[in-house]
């Protein structure tokens, strides 16, 4: 069943095209994963998609509703953070708020629940990551693994039906990476849908049961894990995949 | 009177308050790195000189700054034997100007060199630098890099301090100005502190502008 | 150097003191409430306005103090004139000094505070500001609990460097007739010529007044910073 289609994406800035025309199906409990080189837009795409740029043209329908993404209310948009979250790749937890009140923001003030129910959905949350004990921590309190941790506890709170992963792991020191994987490969394993943007190959394999090639804005090329990682047929992915795995 | 000529009494001023500022900035930052230096040493003595000296360099109208300078140099000139009654004005407002904002200067390079990143020095000690050129070729001129947006601040705060002098009689744009008003009445005086008002705004745009262009050139970050 | 002269002159000093921080304290409250929304016009960039008021920063913060003050001695009872001229109260009004004081100094003050006020917004990371909007909440919320609180603790060391100067400046409006600490102390020296005496004695009044205010707004950053980061 299909629970996202983005038709038509384009984004410009400054006269210069960084979505050429993005296309793309999400069906429910959907993991994908996105792949590619710097630059080439796959950060952008996840922000065009909750809106936290603005689209120059193209639509977006979730939930069986359809949203024009030209000149989109304020209204629709708030209605699609309701359903579509995000996880940063800085945590971007809030730095006046500890571990607790990180969670229970969005739900009082995005979602409108009531104080004690948004706090019980908290304590679940951070329960599910092991962080019940750090509650009234504050984010520079806490490591970068932890802050992720919290980071993805507070987009799972909302519930949403999609939510979107934008290099979760970068900014993490090596040995805190495996947690974070781990978390993120249960929520998978759980039927969230997902959208992550990764430059961890095995982990893009790993989770996902689809992978997109991004590049200079566009969808190169989609396909099973398999197809686009063990077997690539485009030149572009071969070198970049090469490229990657040097490093290694 | 025509504005022009308005204009040109006023900028009549401008070359001596051009080398009041200056020659002030320039002393100015000597006794600033002076403090900096001071303030980084070891001991708590010379910390805690250099936090006095900031203290009430940041707590002290410059006004009171010039007027002190004018009266109370000559005295303690006078206790060293020197005999300063003949000296001429500008070097008062000149001194005042550099003393008054030492503290300034000194907290500015302070912060500039703490800074930087210390592995710059482990790295420049482990290619077999010696502690001054390790200084000179690699840590100054990067202070001087971070530095230069709040040097420009100040350079500028300078040039408004100079309006300033003219409580010693010393004659800069400003007592032109004010000597032309007091020979006039009416709208005429507005007339006046607004076009004197222009100019310096002018002037500081002209500065901001240069200090712009030696920033971007110099910007490696 | 006259000891008995400074020490009998420092409470004469200190009763004008008041006029000092009535004049900075209000010059600076109401500069700040023009700030706000000078801020956000420019921070929204409003095409016109947004411009003009860079231009006034620019004016501001770029002409001495001085000649800021004897513009609006000369100008503000002109102006005020000619928007209202056959009212009573302007035909043949002498505006009282304290209120140029006022004017100039809430002016200068505005064009500083709107800078300050924009260093320090900028100082908040923008994502901040994604994540909040992220979860759902509105811009105006997100502004309200996450962004503001950050704001307000990289506002008030620049804050205080601008109060500190107001308070410096005002040793200038004796030239306008006020008669605050500088004037006092012109006063008082000019009867025997003990200027130095004065001098030093004002000097003082100030050190202590900007040590004070300086620790006090330090306390109160401080504050805040463990109210709102932890």
């Amino acid at each position: 069943m299909t629970l996202l289609k983005i038709n038509h994406l384009k984004k410009s800035f400054n006269k210069k095209t960084i979505l050429k025309d993005v296309n793309l199906e999400v069906d429910q409990g959907d993991v994908i994963t996105i792949i590619g080189p710097s630059g080439s837009g796959k950060t952008t795409f996840l922000k065009n998609i909750n809106l936290l740029e603005h689209p120059d043209s193209g639509s977006l329908s979730i939930e069986n509703k359809k949203i024009e993404l030209e000149n989109v209310s304020t209204q629709d948009e708030l209605w699609l953070r309701r359903h579509i979250a995000m996880v940063f790749q800085n945590y971007a937890l809030f730095k006046n708020k500890n571990a607790f009140e990180n969670i229970t923001t969005g739900l009082i003030y995005g979602k409108h629940l009531d104080k004690k129910t948004a706090q019980k959905i908290a304590e679940e949350e951070l329960k599910q990551v092991n962080m019940l004990d750090k509650k009234d921590f504050y984010p520079s309190q806490l490591s970068g693994g932890q802050q992720q941790r919290i980071g993805i506890a507070r987009a799972t709170a909302l519930k949403p039906s999609v939510i979107l992963f934008d290099e979760p792991t970068s900014a993490l020191d090596p040995e805190l990476v495996g947690t974070v994987v781990d978390d993120i490969d249960q929520l998978a394993r759980n039927g969230q849908t997902m959208i992550v943007v990764t430059h961890l190959i095995s982990f893009a394999k790993r989770i996902a049961n689809k992978v997109i090639f991004f590049e200079n804005g566009e969808i190169l090329a989609a396909g099973t894990p398999e197809e686009i990682i063990d077997h690539p047929k485009n030149d572009r992915i071969k070198t970049f995949l090469a490229a990657v795995s040097r490093d290694k | 009177m025509s504005l022009s000529e308005i204009i040109k009494n006023l900028l009549s001023g401008l070359p001596n308050t051009l080398f009041i500022l200056i020659t002030s900035f320039i002393i100015s930052s000597v006794i600033g790195l002076l403090v900096m230096w001071v303030s980084l040493q070891n001991d708590k003595f010379s910390r805690v000189i250099s936090k006095i000296y900031t203290g009430l360099s940041r707590g002290t109208p410059p006004l009171l700054v010039l007027l002190l300078a004018y009266y109370e140099f000559p005295r303690l000139l006078s206790f060293v034997g020197i005999d300063a009654n003949d000296w001429s004005k500008n070097f008062f407002a000149i001194f005042g100007l550099a003393i008054g904002f030492g503290g300034y200067m000194g907290e500015l390079f302070r912060s500039a060199y703490n800074d930087i990143d210390s592995a710059q020095f482990d790295a420049a000690y482990s290619v077999g630098m010696n502690k001054k050129d390790v200084l000179k070729v690699i840590i100054i001129p990067q202070m001087f890099t971070l530095a230069l947006p709040n040097i420009q601040t100040i350079f500028l705060s300078f040039l408004k301090a100079t309006s300033l002098v003219y409580v010693i009689g010393i004659a800069d744009m400003y007592r032109d100005a004010t000597t032309l008003a007091n020979a006039s009445q009416g709208v005429f005086q507005l007339k006046i502190f607004i076009v004197l008002g222009i100019i310096y705004w002018i002037i500081t745009l002209i500065f901001e502008f240069l200090f712009g262009l030696y920033i971007k050139k110099h910007n490696y970050s | 150097m006259n000891w008995n002269f400074m020490f009998q002159s420092m409470p004469k000093l200190l009763s004008v003191l008041p006029v000092t921080i009535f004049l900075s304290f209000i010059g600076i409250i109401f500069g700040l409430i023009l700030a706000v929304p000078i801020s956000i016009i420019r921070e929204k960039r409003i095409p016109i306005l947004s411009q003009l008021f860079d231009i006034y920063i620019s004016l501001f913060r770029g002409i001495p103090i001085i000649v800021q003050i004897y513009i609006v001695y000369y100008g503000l009872p002109r102006l005020l004139f000619l928007l209202n001229q056959n009212h009573p109260v302007t035909k043949g009004f002498t505006m009282p000094s304290m209120i140029i004081g006022i004017v100039a100094f809430a002016l200068n003050s505005s064009a500083n505070v709107s800078e300050a006020i924009k260093s320090a917004y900028h100082g908040v990371d923008k994502s901040q500001y994604d994540a909040a909007l992220s979860v759902g909440l509105t811009k105006a919320s997100a502004f309200q609990k996450i962004i503001i609180p950050q704001l307000i603790p990289n506002f008030i060391p620049n804050f205080t460097n601008i109060l500190l100067d107001l308070i410096k400046d005002t040793a200038l409006v004796y030239n306008i007739g006020i008669v605050e600490i500088m004037g006092q102390a012109n006063i008082l020296a000019s009867f025997s010529f003990n200027y130095l005496e004065a001098y030093l004695d004002a000097l003082i009044i100030y050190l202590v007044v900007c040590f004070v205010f300086a620790n006090l707004l330090s306390l109160l950053e401080n504050k805040i910073k463990k109210h709102v980061f932890a």
